[in-house]
């Protein structure tokens, strides 16, 4: 089971897209706390599944956040899964082989930021 | 056998279906005779056409591979695979409605380095397993 929180894992990258995208754009504290939210959702497919680690990166162009994770693979008897709630909001899920012999999901998240001017 | 209860000049609402075709699974399963006769679950064939073709739609920029399969894994069921090396799903709301139809998705990571999503389908055909 993986002892990392997703949003302590996001936390840093997020700082650090603050820093590039100022002045001109600021992070909509409603849209931060949906994307909390998403994180915590996060936790939990990782708990279940067993994910080995989290992936993080912002475009710069989209500001999109992706968050990929890893694990052996997901299985979904039922459309209340988390999976499924989590999915829905992304813009993109992609699939594909991770490290090793493990599965990457890659969840694709709206920006969090807001054009100042 | 009987077939006095249903009207089949007129078109079975869902639920009529689903009775019908359960009082056909009781029906063969009390015939040793029948034992090897399925009776496809069309509603359930319509649901796995449909999530097929969503797939098809879903993953169009991969260039994943789509194929569907009856009596697969089991008698009774269905499954419909999407294999790619990248399986990017771009339109989220239509994947999960796919897999809110299916009994059950999977995704997992092939030796031969691609990736596999799977949605099965149980209760196919008649005398199927749940």
């Amino acid at each position: 089971m993986n002892n990392i929180k997703c949003y302590e894992a996001v936390k840093p990258v997020i700082d650090m897209a603050n820093e590039r995208f100022a002045p001109a754009f600021r992070v909509n504290e409603e849209k931060n706390k949906i994307f909390k939210s998403y994180c915590d959702a996060l936790d939990s497919i990782s708990d279940e599944c067993g994910t080995q680690s989290y992936e993080i990166s912002v475009d710069e162009i989209e500001m999109t956040i992706s968050i990929a994770v890893e694990c052996d693979d997901i299985i979904v008897k039922d459309g209340k899964h988390y999976f499924c709630q989590l999915a829905e909001r992304a813009i993109k899920v992609c699939f594909s082989k991770g490290e090793g012999e493990l599965l990457k999901i890659e969840f694709v998240f709206p920006s969090i930021w807001d054009n100042q001017w | 056998m009987e077939n006095e209860k249903f009207d089949m000049t007129e078109e079975l609402s869902d639920e009529e279906l689903d009775e019908f075709y359960k009082e056909l699974q009781d029906l063969y399963a009390e015939d040793e005779d029948c034992q090897k006769i399925s009776v496809i679950n069309p509603t359930r064939m319509k649901e796995m056409l449909f999530v097929y073709n969503v797939a098809n739609k879903i993953t169009k920029s991969s260039g994943a591979k789509i194929s569907y399969k009856v009596n697969e894994p089991f008698d009774g069921m269905g499954c419909v695979s999407v294999v790619g090396k990248k399986i990017k799903v771009n339109n989220t709301p239509m994947f999960v409605e796919a897999i809110k139809r299916a009994s059950n998705f999977e995704a997992y990571p092939k030796t031969n380095g691609t990736t596999c999503m799977t949605f099965t389908f149980h209760r196919l055909t008649g005398g199927s397993n749940e």
